[in-house]
């Protein structure tokens, strides 16, 4: 039996691996609007991705996760490392439009190949970040860079989702006001692998960071990894370089216990369920296009002749239906 | 509608770099120090240069008359002085933007 030739690359995904950062952006575009356009190339990248260190930096607003980027983006240009960032913001609910505004503090030096930046609106799609950030992270692994740092507003549901994009989380808090209780509160705590107490430089860091060290040794197990806590400031720049060394020591954990497999088939079997709920969601709203007696449906339903169950079974039947 | 806020004090080359790596429709230039007759044709021709000319170009600020003719002719799509009314700005940021994308 012959292994048959691999199908030509599209055009887009050849410009990709040739590093044009236009075709990039445009894919990304497409991808963020879930635009088909953008499939065949997605979909071909695919086996060039999965080299990349993907790390989320997530924490409430206004405790400094840019100024932490810009530092971290530094030290890891001179280690010459390529970085791609992808600052995703919340969408406005009302108008669904944003303004994102993370490109302000994101500095860098201009025509540097090896840095891509890109904001990102958490639109309405069901899954939040989830599909668009996932795949827009993939497209910047295949482009070749070697870390992805992926900044996320920590003010819910949406933020828990970065665990389903990166392998080491960092959660950002302040030491000031109870700051770090009320992280915890949003749910961060489960997610982070390294807490950064960053503004060190404020009274209470000290305190805030014990008292998340003392939490973290409550709830790890024995075996599993118990989240590092690093101060650092970015105002006098500090303890940056020790951020970045606990981030490589939960990937080498990963690696050393196996874990990593384990949590990459997670988030894969989440990616998976999450593109066939947005297909059945898309052939849910053909299906009601097609059915043109919906309003007659529902006024039986109001009538109290038939019950929405019974209805939602007529509509799942028109799902069913092939195209 | 999506706007990115890109900062001040921008250098042409970093504004350029931004636009291309967000994949906007659109940039808009504001500028009050005077060196708009510098700045904007080096936009403009940044962008021929990287061939993404499909990119507009408007611009607001402290602009003269006379530059403002001379910037429309290289290609900068629309100017606002002082006093322009938001909703001028956002109908024309609309026009110049084109189709919706999404």
């Amino acid at each position: 039996m012959s292994r048959r030739p691999a199908p030509p690359l599209p055009v887009a995904a050849r410009r990709v691996l040739r590093g044009d950062r236009q075709t990039l952006a445009r894919l990304i575009t497409q991808v963020e609007n879930r635009d088909p356009a953008a499939l065949p190339s997605v979909r071909a990248l695919y086996p060039h991705s999965g080299r990349a260190t993907v790390v989320g930096v997530t924490g409430p607003l206004g405790v400094g996760k840019s100024s932490l980027l810009n530092l971290l983006l530094a030290q890891l240009r001179v280690q010459r490392k390529r970085v791609g960032i992808v600052a995703v913001d919340p969408s406005s609910p009302f108008s669904g439009g944003s303004i994102l505004g993370d490109r302000i503090r994101l500095e860098r030096p201009a025509g540097d190949d090896g840095v891509f930046i890109r904001s990102m609106a958490a639109r309405g799609h069901a899954g939040g970040v989830a599909l668009a950030t996932r795949e827009t992270v993939r497209l910047l692994d295949a482009f070749g860079m070697d870390v992805i740092l992926v900044e996320t507003v920590g003010s819910g549901q949406a933020d828990v989702e970065i665990h389903d994009v990166a392998s080491t989380s960092i959660v950002v808090v302040v030491p000031h006001l109870g700051d770090e209780v009320q992280s915890l509160k949003a749910g961060l705590f489960e997610i982070a692998d390294v807490f950064c107490v960053n503004k060190s430089d404020l009274p209470g860091a000290e305190s805030a960071a014990r008292y998340l060290s003392e939490l973290t040794q409550l709830v790890s197990s024995k075996e599993a990894w118990r989240p590092l806590v690093i101060q650092t400031s970015t105002t006098v720049p500090s303890g940056v370089p020790e951020l970045w060394d606990a981030v490589l020591a939960h990937e080498a954990f990963l690696d050393a216990d196996g874990s990593r497999r384990v949590r990459d088939r997670q988030r894969l079997t989440k990616e998976i369920l999450g593109l066939v709920r947005e297909r059945v969601d898309a052939r849910l709203a053909t299906a009601l296009e097609r059915e043109p007696d919906l309003q007659a449906l529902l006024d039986r339903v109001v009538a109290r002749q038939i019950d929405p169950y019974m209805a939602a079974d007529r509509l799942l039947a028109e799902v069913r239906r092939e195209r | 509608m999506e706007v990115i806020y890109a900062g001040l004090r921008q250098t042409p080359e970093e504004i350029v770099e931004s636009a291309l790596e967000e994949d906007v429709n659109l940039i808009g230039l504001s500028i009050l120090s005077g060196a708009h007759m510098a700045l904007f044709p080096r936009v403009l021709a940044l962008l021929k240069q990287k061939r993404a000319t499909r990119i507009r170009v408007f611009a607001g600020g402290i602009i003269p008359d006379e530059d403002a003719k001379k910037l429309k002719k290289m290609g900068i799509r629309a100017i606002f002085g002082p006093g322009a009314s938001l909703d001028e700005i956002v109908v024309t940021a609309r026009k110049l933007a084109g189709p919706t994308r999404s």
